[in-house]
């Protein structure tokens, strides 16, 4: 999903730009805010662990594999859509500037993408759910329709690039991806969110656990 | 050849004129190069001329800063499939920006090979080529510590650029860590396409090793945070970054790209 330069339109890589900079400004404010004191050299351990996981394989049918996301995992666990959106914008720069994986002036469109549209969808899909089908249903939905949703919002950036017909896209991208994230996003959200409740329940935020919170 | 981390830092590390250079030339050269080729018309036989020459320069100062050949291509191999495939399919498309189209061959079935969504795609793709290459020299000539500490200069947020100088330093941490998960999995001969373990089991397995990645990046990261307190950390930390004076080698690297690309643009 990640969209190189010279695909998009230089006016339009600058309006991506602008709506992910008050992301990215958003995001920092949460977390000099809401992450007790200045806990922001946490995120950045993080932000690496987040890239090795992008790395992980994982097996999706027809015998390709894929990789994960992991915006709506990070914004479950953190409590909040901020965390997705700084840890994978910290992701995308060092992907697009190291490993020349998704491009500089495309990189906003990026991070609106993955980073903002992952990080919300997968944090108040997951809020709105988790009291009536309980944490393991509700980060299975979470982690699919991040991914899921975020490339229907990529389907569309091409769209506006001129350089992919809307619906044949929204459904070309939507159906892949719905494919892939049910294994690639949803299940391993589902599973290493159990598993992290399991062995460490206190990093999970308070928010995040079902019957309290934003949604009770 | 599959690349790694490991990879692109060892090739920043070599000694060549474009290594030496000053990092924050090097980005704003990297920066400019790129925003010309993303604004060159999109439906221009001659922006392909223009990029097939900005093209030879990188490959040229990719030679000069003496990167490995084999390196060097298949770091560009590697990210082509998506702007590949994007690009070979703008000829059996219908743009909606372009009014007239010229069919060039009917293949039946209502598609049809049109000359303006040739050209469009082969535009696409040469302008893909220039900004990948581009940015594969910027990061195999430059270390990526210098690359935080150059953005910090040209002015980056402080917060930033600590969570990005921290967040490099782990990523060699924990892509050992990936390295050593999946040797480990290799010893007890797991395989993610073993088709005599139920898939769940698979499955399962893979969530583990990503909880566990998680968990030990938050770990490190309250770990390293705990110790920063140690030594006294505030919100009000100075970073200290490395120093590096603009020299006549670097005035120079950056003049000669922009009367290329001045050049490029008014005498094509």
């Amino acid at each position: 999903m990640h969209i190189g330069d010279g695909l998009i339109p230089l006016e339009q890589t600058i309006i991506y730009w602008l709506i992910a900079l008050v992301f990215i400004a958003k995001s920092l404010e949460w977390a000099r805010k809401d992450l007790d004191e200045m806990k922001i050299p946490m995120l950045a351990a993080l932000g690496a662990g987040i890239f090795a996981i992008q790395a992980m394989n994982i097996p999706i049918p027809w015998g390709t594999s894929g990789h994960m996301m992991g915006a709506a995992l990070a914004a479950i666990i953190l409590g909040s859509p901020f965390a997705g959106v700084l840890l994978l914008t910290l992701v995308l720069v060092v992907q697009g500037v190291v490993f020349a994986d998704g491009g500089i002036t495309a990189m906003g469109a990026n991070i609106v993408n993955m980073g903002v549209v992952g990080g919300f969808v997968g944090f108040y899909s997951y809020n709105a759910l988790k009291n009536s089908i309980g944490m393991t249903g509700a980060s299975f939905a979470a982690g699919w329709l991040s991914i899921f949703i975020a490339s229907l919002v990529c389907a569309v950036q091409m769209y506006f690039a001129g350089i992919f017909p809307l619906w044949e896209g929204l459904l070309l991208m939507g159906l892949y991806h719905a494919v892939i994230g049910v294994v690639g996003e949803g299940l391993i959200t589902a599973i290493a969110l159990n598993r992290i409740m399991a062995v460490r329940p206190d990093v999970v935020s308070e928010k995040s656990i079902p019957g309290v919170g934003v949604a009770a | 050849m599959h690349i790694t981390l490991y990879d692109i830092e060892r090739e920043s590390y070599k000694e060549s004129l474009l290594h030496r250079m000053d990092g924050r030339i090097k980005m704003l050269m990297t920066l400019v190069i790129i925003i010309y080729v993303v604004s060159l018309p999109r439906l221009d036989i001659v922006t392909i001329e223009r990029l097939g020459i900005l093209w030879l320069y990188l490959v040229a100062l990719i030679i000069v800063a003496g990167l490995n050949p084999v390196y060097a291509a298949a770091r560009i191999a590697i990210t082509l499939p998506f702007g590949l495939g994007v690009s070979i399919l703008q000829p059996f498309i219908r743009q909606p920006f372009i009014t007239e189209f010229n069919v060039l061959y009917k293949l039946g079935l209502g598609i049809s090979v049109t000359a303006e969504g040739l050209l469009f795609g082969s535009v696409l793709f040469a302008k893909f080529m220039v900004c990948v290459t581009a940015v594969v020299l910027l990061s195999s000539t430059t270390q990526m510590r210098d690359m935080v500490a150059s953005a910090r200069r040209l002015g980056l947020p402080s917060e930033l650029t600590l969570l990005f100088s921290m967040m490099i330093r782990y990523l060699f941490v924990f892509w050992g860590m990936l390295r050593r998960i999946r040797t480990a999995q290799k010893t007890r001969c797991f395989n993610i396409w073993n088709k005599n373990v139920p898939r769940r089991w698979i499955l399962e397995q893979i969530g583990y090793s990503i909880s566990s990645l998680f968990l030990r990046s938050y770990e490190q990261g309250e770990r390293t945070y705990y110790s920063m307190l140690c030594r006294a950390y505030s919100a009000d930390s100075q970073i200290c970054v490395v120093t590096q004076k603009v020299g006549a080698s670097d005035y120079m690297m950056f003049s000669v790209t922009l009367i290329l690309i001045g050049l490029v643009q008014f005498c094509i």
